[in-house]
């Protein structure tokens, strides 16, 4: 199946070969920054002289520069709302909302509903990103009103906070764990974003195949990704 | 006397009003003019004006208080080092905002160098905090009001400082009654530079203080937290910033530039 | 009070490249020096160096027994320190304070008013410094630095951007209050009419050295350098005119102008003097005997100084010198054309 897939590939390659060029532009939810950093290295090692190039962002940004008329050759997105509009996606990849604390736990976290605590310095995404707003579904569906302190643009700055220790804890996503101390949120109230990748230009076709087949999943899968 | 200017500056300057000038006529274009009141009056965009305002107006004042002395003394006296101080303390005009509000964080922070014995001493904790902003927005500040007045404080003749010495006048009085005086013009326009760049800032902030409405989400946070969210929202407090700043920039006219 | 007046002595010497300065002062209190010399010659670096705005590489400032300089000591009193007061040659008045807040500026509470008054500087007292013409912004320079009550007096080419209308005027003023300030005077310039009108000593500076020390006279009469020689090449003297006669020292010259009226300077060029042993008939109106007092042998032509009322140094030929040889006393007959009237 791979195989027939990379043929398909490669004649679309040196047929497609025009306009787009050898280079694809991939507009990426910034939470799957060291995943995709990771896809990029293995779609250019099995298909030398295409340039993938990942624009990393807020996933709202990155549709409204879609909307512009930018460049881009495929979309991937953590809430399937943003792709409204623009193409059909395809479910790629799962990430549960987990809570995080800097490594060792400095400020003794019990678990999600320390965050209701004004005694403690805690951070969520802000609203309308998708990290933010899965976030506060599970805030609400635990019945838990938060007190916090920041609500950081993007899910990077929030875990950057996090490293550094100036945040006793956050909210973000299963893969933004590694560095970090994590407490699982119970399943009854734990949200979990879901994935959609689209191509939205011929270029695009081969890199959506890529993630969307086994030798893509196994890199999702690695990284702490669910795969559907 | 009719000055005659050249057509091709008069080509330039024009580019050069229109290069600025259509991105803000855009941003006028894409005002959802009907749901502007409701957009306005949230009480977000109230409370993050106030906050940007207070904000800038504070780091305006401590740039000033902080930012005149030094300059004098770059200006005024030669000391080894001089070229690395003053290369350190211009640095933030040159360096990403987000880079110097980092470097705040590590230093500053709870868990910082300074921060981490100042928290542990006091129980002070500047991030997250307002005046975690006004530390963020005066970094960014203050190097203007140095580049422009120790500019200015060279240009004095020093045949004034020696007059002045020769009537019995000490350093103080030479610095209060002579210098700043022969400053004046560029002291209000390294004012103005200083609360502008504070006004605008946004990438240290959000580094350094993090964003929450009612706390520390000034107007620039206010609109790149609202693009996610509700763009006409975004396209509405952009215009606020827009309109505050030419109020102030056309209200003073050429007055911060009169001697 | 004149038992708190001192003298000023000074050793200066400064050398940064190519300038060196190698020059001892004093000066008594009471009395006008003048420092004359050409432009270049090392003048407003002395002032600044007595003023302690420029350093001394070598040298001493003492004011009586207070030691403003002393190198050898490592003592070097900033100008605060110093009670020297200093006229610049570029006045530098402060133009954000009006006339009345500069001669304020370093004066004691009250003495301002008097000094604005002495130099007549009630009618712009309230302008700013760029509203007064030269001559008026030199009376608020001399009237701020009075007011701060200095110990010694510096004038640096204190005729420097004034027009020459305003001049005569401001050569009284200076007189008054040269002769009113009973601490040491040092005024400053390239203009011998100056040193010769306002000074009681001269000390010509040339290369930054004090190459002839002497009165007036001395420089103007037994000039020991070219440059004062150059200098001396005409006669300067003050009078007051009036109907075409110009009154010096009790004695009238007729003079071609017949307008001019006040104090004027009258100048008589050493060559245009002619010396007769007997009276001269002829046209010349200003005919008078006096006494010779000095006859200097200069090759083809000779200086021959005489005294009276009106003292002058005239230039003849050899020839001529030698027909007065051993007389006492000369006619002297200067043409009206020939003296100028200045102002």
């Amino acid at each position: 199946m791979v195989r027939l897939a990379s043929l398909v590939v490669a004649a679309a390659l040196l047929v497609g070969c025009g306009s787009g060029g050898d280079r694809v532009t991939v507009s990426a939810a910034s939470s799957l920054a060291v995943v995709f950093g990771e896809m990029e290295a293995a779609f250019e090692a099995e298909h030398p002289g295409v340039d993938v190039v990942l624009n990393l962002g807020g996933s709202s940004s990155l549709a409204a520069q879609i909307s512009a008329g930018a460049d881009v050759d495929v979309f991937a997105t953590a809430d399937a709302a943003h792709l409204r509009g623009i193409a059909t996606g395809t479910p790629f990849a799962t990430n549960d909302m987990v809570v995080a604390t800097p490594r060792g736990n400095p400020g003794g976290l019990a678990g999600i509903a320390d965050f209701s605590d004004p005694a403690l310095f805690l951070g969520l995404c802000a609203v309308g990103v998708p990290c933010g707003d899965l976030a506060r579904e599970a805030l609400h569906s635990a019945g838990i009103d938060p007190t916090i302190d920041t609500e950081e643009p993007d899910v990077r700055s929030l875990v950057t906070k996090l490293l550094a220790g100036e945040l006793d804890g956050g909210i973000v996503y299963r893969t933004d764990l590694p560095g970090l101390t994590g407490i699982e949120i119970p399943p009854e109230h734990r949200t979990t974003a879901r994935y959609e990748v689209a191509a939205l230009t011929s270029e695009g076709e081969p890199f959506t195949a890529f993630v969307l087949s086994d030798a893509g999943r196994s890199i999702l899968r690695a990284h702490g990704f669910g795969t559907p | 006397m009719r000055r005659r200017t050249p057509a091709g500056v008069v080509v330039l300057a024009i580019a050069a009003v229109v290069f600025v000038g259509l991105p803000l006529v855009g941003l006028a274009l894409s005002v959802p003019w009907s749901d502007l009141p409701a957009l306005l009056t949230a009480p977000e965009v109230a409370t993050a004006l106030g906050l940007s305002l207070a904000a800038s107006l504070s780091a305006t004042a401590i740039s000033l208080v902080l930012g005149v002395p030094a300059a004098w003394v770059f200006a005024t006296t030669r000391f080894r080092g001089r070229s690395v101080a003053r290369g350190v303390v211009l640095l933030p005009v040159v360096l990403p905002p987000v880079v110097g509000g980092a470097a705040l964080l590590f230093t500053l922070g709870r868990t910082g160098v300074l921060g981490g014995p100042l928290y542990d001493l006091s129980g002070l904790v500047l991030p997250f905090s307002f005046a975690g902003v006004v530390v963020a927005v005066t970094f960014v500040a203050l190097p203007f009001v140095v580049l422009t007045m120790e500019a200015a404080f060279r240009s004095i003749d020093p045949g004034f400082i020696g007059a002045a010495e020769t009537l019995g006048a000490s350093p103080w009085t030479v610095f209060r009654r002579v210098s700043l005086p022969l400053v004046r013009s560029s002291l209000g326009a390294a004012t103005l530079l200083a609360w502008a760049r504070a006004f605008g800032e946004f990438g240290a902030t959000v580094t350094f203080a993090g964003n929450l409405p009612g706390r520390t989400q000034t107007l620039p946070l206010a609109v790149f937290v609202a693009l996610e969210s509700d763009r006409r929202a975004a396209v509405a407090i952009s215009l606020v910033m827009v309109v505050v700043a030419l109020a102030v920039l056309v209200g003073l006219r050429d007055r911060w530039w009169r001697t | 009070m004149v038992a708190d007046v001192n003298a000023l002595d000074a050793t200066l010497g400064i050398h940064r490249g190519p300038f060196a300065l190698d020059v001892a002062l004093h000066l008594p209190p009471g009395r006008t020096v003048a420092l004359l010399g050409p432009n270049g010659a090392g003048k407003s670096t002395v002032v600044g160096a007595l003023a302690g705005l420029v350093p001394l590489d070598r040298g001493e400032v003492r004011v009586g027994d207070r030691v403003l300089t002393d190198t050898a000591a490592g003592i070097d009193l900033s100008p605060r320190e110093r009670r020297v007061g200093v006229v610049f040659q570029r006045d530098f008045l402060f133009p954000h304070l009006t006339v009345a807040e500069n001669v304020a500026f370093g004066a004691a509470p009250g003495i301002a008013e008097v000094w604005i008054e002495r130099l007549d500087l009630g009618a712009f007292a309230d302008r700013r410094p760029t509203e007064v013409s030269g001559g008026e912004a030199k009376r608020v320079a001399l009237a701020r630095t009075l007011a701060a009550e200095p110990d010694v007096l510096l004038l640096d080419e204190p005729f420097a951007g004034v027009d020459a209308a305003a001049v005569a005027a401001l050569r009284q003023v200076l007189a008054e209050h040269l002769a009113g300030f009973e601490g040491p005077r040092l005024l400053v310039t390239h203009d011998p009419v100056d040193a010769y009108l306002l000074a009681d000593e001269v000390r010509i500076i040339e290369d930054g050295r004090i190459t002839m020390v002497g009165t007036p006279d001395d420089v103007r009469r037994r000039p020991t350098t070219r440059y004062a020689a150059d200098l001396a090449g005409a006669n300067y003297l003050s009078g007051t005119a009036s109907a075409g006669v110009v009154t010096v020292g009790g004695r009238g010259l007729a003079i071609a102008e017949k307008g001019i009226a006040g104090p004027v300077t009258v100048v008589i060029p050493a060559r245009a003097i002619a010396l007769h042993t007997t009276h001269p008939e002829g046209t010349p109106r200003n005919v008078w005997l006096a006494p010779i007092e000095r006859v200097e042998d200069l090759g083809e032509r000779a200086r021959v100084a005489v005294g009276g009322p009106v003292p002058l140094v005239a230039e003849v030929t050899a020839e001529g010198a030698r027909t007065l040889a051993g007389l006492p006393e000369v006619w002297v007959s200067v043409k009206a054309t020939e003296i100028t009237v200045l102002d």
